[in-house]
């Protein structure tokens, strides 16, 4: 298991080399600069403040000299924050999104687990075809509908809870339900497919000719391999929640990393846009990792894979 | 469906412990107070966008503008009656020479940091030579050089800060000289560049010349106005408290205030109609006119316009540019898409105070003959730059039957075009900085670096140059007034609105005052009792 893990960690070098080539110079070649204004600012001020952040050095020398910053966690002061580097943004807004992203996929998998293995093991009864429905509606709603309609019921009509902010722990309520409803919809699709699939197989069958009660052949043969491929989309899944989502943070003014994702690319910053893309990158490869090493420990056969 | 009555037992037992912990959650839902941020002396703002920097050398958006105004006062300061005309605050008195170049200020003997420090007149001189220092490369410098040689040695033309026009010449006065006569000079103090930072606060976290000095990102730096920066929580929210040592504290009502980034204006809408917020920075277009007793729409310096790139053959018919400003329906704009604000008829607002310039003429060009390429018209992708954008199009299609190509695209990118000369027009605002018809009408000059019009004309030079050397303020209104009307004549640029500044202030709020440039005297703020 090591060994693997230290396969993954060494493929990831080349990859988030990869991506910051790439990020680089589509920053560079993006129009218009940092210091580009509405009420533009006098040649010789942005001029000198080009030669400060060394914009004015060659582009190889802006490209390793970078690179080297972000190796050794040494950030240059950003653009568009004075005063801060990219540490100080992902070191004040992760722990948010972290939150968000984890509180999300506590709602989304309490909502949506009981509900797919419901509907499996109740195939084509009213208790597969309603949540399924309420499901699809889920997928379909986007966060920006489901998101001002649970603020405009909780917030201003029931007035019960803040509409924006991350004050309180009650400030959590709505953003992580929002987001969470979302992947609710998704995993419980998913998670009825699974099972679908694996009460069908054989060793089902033996196990009901055993005489396994059906809450046994269900939840300890089947969840086993029906919860598969929530598995797999666990990965990509958490690490977006994490990462924040930028319009969850929006409608509910939450201080995530996903608005700084975002503005990064609109004000330019370059350092601020590589600094983040390489870690939600990183957030990636770190979650898929941790999702194959779920998997193998759930499905024996990929451990002589 | 119809349940019996033993069997609806048995399904109540049977989830009764999950029954009970909805319950319970419910209840806590519903018992939960709101957050901690009320409380009756506090007022909470809507405040747009998250302030990048809150050092008021850098700082150049209104949202910056806002939260600085609490923390800094500057010489002068305004009245609080909602007129912004000028009042005494670090100064308590001043007096000029007559030709107004020569401006001697003093100081308040009792004016104090928030650490309990004097504010002398050599705080404002070395704030000034921060600003002006080449090495900082502050954006707000420019707003320094109505003052004797300060563009010279802001651009590295001249080494010695001596020669630059403020002296302190006692601890509580100072005299300012300018380039050139200036009657408007105290207007122009409105601006935050002008007030002064604390020396000592920036030097404890590094080089007074250092552009990422740290110094403003977090609170414990002192500061000179009514309140001192307790919290500063990016993306949340930015909390100023009184400030105890302010010369004029008693008069302070409010104890604290709080500014919270909103980039959604729905979110902000809705956080105000829960409770949330006391005052907003706008409001979303379609609840305009929903509030009678909360809804506040001032009038504003501030002007929307089309952009004319000078440099473009197409448009370099005089004849043509009036055509296409009469062909404009301002009125329909307003009620179909704008839905707030008034039709321009020039580019100063007629909400400038003792300014006499006449409206521009509207010539009725019908018989023009447009460019045989589409105009290529540039706006930034939000919502209702494209709508206004596409209902200019269709009243010049039919009105002149020119044809128009839209182009749509994210703001730098949009910066980017007009900067490089490739666009024919584009839309924009101008806000005014301070009050004088000098903050709209110089950004055409030819030497301005703000003219993306590429418009050069020596006569408007000229007439600007002829109210720069006039310390009559009749007669200097009267040089404006006739560059504005040979703007009108030439029209490089065809204004279309002039906004008000629309948001909602919560009952809770006695007196809010009015501003021109938005930027209101907290001190003068009253709460209901």
């Amino acid at each position: 298991m090591l060994r693997f893990i230290f396969i993954r960690l060494g493929q990831a070098i080349p990859i988030l080399l990869a991506i910051y080539t790439i990020t680089f110079f589509m920053v560079r070649a993006a129009p218009g600069g940092p210091f580009s204004q509405e009420r533009k600012v006098a040649p010789h001020i942005i001029e000198q403040q080009m030669e400060y952040y060394g914009f004015n050095d060659p582009i190889h020398v802006q490209f390793f000299r970078t690179l080297w910053q972000h190796i050794t966690f040494d950030f240059p002061p950003l653009t568009s924050y004075p005063g801060l580097t990219s540490k100080d943004i992902i070191a004040d807004t992760f722990p948010v999104s972290l939150q968000l992203g984890l509180l999300a996929m506590i709602v989304a998998l309490s909502i949506s687990l009981p509900i797919g293995i419901l509907a499996a093991a109740r195939k084509n009864t009213v208790l597969d075809y309603a949540p399924m429905s309420m499901a699809m509606v889920g997928i379909c709603l986007p966060t920006f509908v489901i998101g001002p309609l649970l603020a405009l019921l909780f917030g201003v009509w029931l007035g019960w809870l803040n509409i924006s902010g991350w004050f309180s722990v009650y400030d959590r309520i709505l953003p992580a339900c929002t987001l969470g409803l979302f992947y609710a919809a998704y995993i419980a699709r998913l998670t009825r497919g699974g099972m679908l699939e694996t009460l069908n197989m054989d060793y089902i069958r033996s196990a009901r000719a055993k005489g396994a009660s059906e809450r046994r052949v269900v939840l300890v043969h089947a969840l086993r391999g029906g919860i598969m491929p929530v598995v797999s989309f666990f990965g990509p899944a958490l690490a977006g929640l994490i990462s924040g989502s930028f319009v969850v943070e929006t409608i509910f003014q939450v201080p995530g990393l996903g608005r700084h994702f975002i503005q990064a690319a609109l004000s330019r910053d370059h350092s601020l846009i590589l600094s983040t893309v390489l870690f939600y990158a990183a957030l990636i490869i770190v979650a898929n990792m941790i999702v194959d090493i779920v998997q193998i420990l759930l499905n024996p056969k990929l451990r002589y894979q | 469906m119809l349940v019996p009555g033993n069997k609806l037992s048995a399904i109540l037992r049977r989830y009764r412990s999950s029954l009970g912990s909805i319950a319970i959650a419910c209840l806590l839902i519903s018992g939960c107070s709101r957050s901690d941020q009320e409380s009756t002396r506090s007022l909470r703002i809507g405040n747009g966008a998250e302030p990048n920097s809150l050092d008021p050398h850098f700082a150049t958006s209104m949202a910056e503008a806002h939260i600085l105004n609490g923390l800094y006062e500057g010489l002068v300061g305004p009245k609080g009656d909602g007129s912004d005309s000028i009042a005494p605050a670090i100064a308590s008195e001043w007096k000029s020479n007559p030709e107004s170049t020569r401006w001697e200020f003093v100081l308040r003997t009792d004016a104090r940091w928030s650490n309990g420090d004097s504010i002398t007149s050599k705080d404002f001189l070395e704030s000034y030579k921060r600003l002006l220092d080449p090495e900082l490369a502050a954006p707000n410098a420019a707003h320094l050089y109505l003052i004797s040689n300060a563009q010279a040695y802001n651009e590295g033309r001249l080494d010695d800060f001596d020669l630059v026009g403020v002296k302190a010449p006692a601890e509580n006065v100072l005299v300012i000289t300018l380039d050139h006569a200036a009657p408007h000079f105290l207007n122009s103090l409105q601006h935050w560049a002008w007030r002064p930072v604390h020396k000592a606060s920036v030097e404890a976290r590094g080089s007074l010349y250092d552009i990422a000095n740290p110094w403003s990102v977090q609170a414990g730096f002192a500061t000179s106005g009514p309140y001192a920066l307790e919290s500063w929580k990016r993306n949340e929210r930015v909390q100023l408290d009184r400030n105890p040592y302010y010369w004029d504290a008693s008069s302070v009502e409010v104890e604290q205030l709080q500014f919270f980034p909103f980039e959604n204006q729905q979110t902000e809408y809705r956080a105000f109609k829960s409770g949330q917020l006391d005052i907003t920075e706008e409001i979303p277009k379609e609840q305009l006119g929903l509030h009678v007793v909360s809804e506040r729409r001032d009038p504003a310096l501030a002007t929307t316009y089309l952009l004319l790139n000078s440099e473009s053959p197409a448009l370099a018919q005089t004849a043509f540019r009036h055509a296409l400003s009469s062909a404009i329906d301002r009125e329909l704009l307003i009620r179909a898409i704008e839905k707030s604000g008034f039709p321009a008829t020039r580019f100063t607002p007629d909400a400038m105070p003792g300014y006499p310039a006449a409206d521009f003429e509207m010539r009725d060009e019908t018989d023009v003959t447009g460019p045989q390429t589409p105009l290529r018209f540039l706006v930034s992708n939000r919502e209702s730059s494209i709508a206004l954008a596409e209902a200019i199009q269709e009243m010049w299609k039919r009105k002149l039957g020119i044809e128009t190509r839209i182009q749509n695209m994210e703001f730098k990118s949009l910066l980017a075009r007009l900067d490089s000369g490739d666009f024919d027009i584009s839309y924009l605002a101008w806000h005014g900085d301070y009050v004088d018809p000098i903050a709209f009408l110089g950004i055409w000059r030819s030497d301005s670096h703000f003219n993306r019009a590429q418009w050069r004309n020596p006569a408007y030079d000229n007439l600007l140059n002829q109210a720069r050397a006039s310390n009559e303020t009749v007669v200097r209104m009267e040089h404006l007034a006739a560059a504005e009307a040979l703007l009108g004549n030439e029209l490089p640029i065809i204004p279309l609105f002039w906004k008000t500044k629309n948001y909602l202030v919560s009952p809770k709020v006695n007196y809010w005052p009015e501003s021109l440039i938005d930027l209101r005297s907290y001190k003068h703020v009253q709460l209901q009792p």
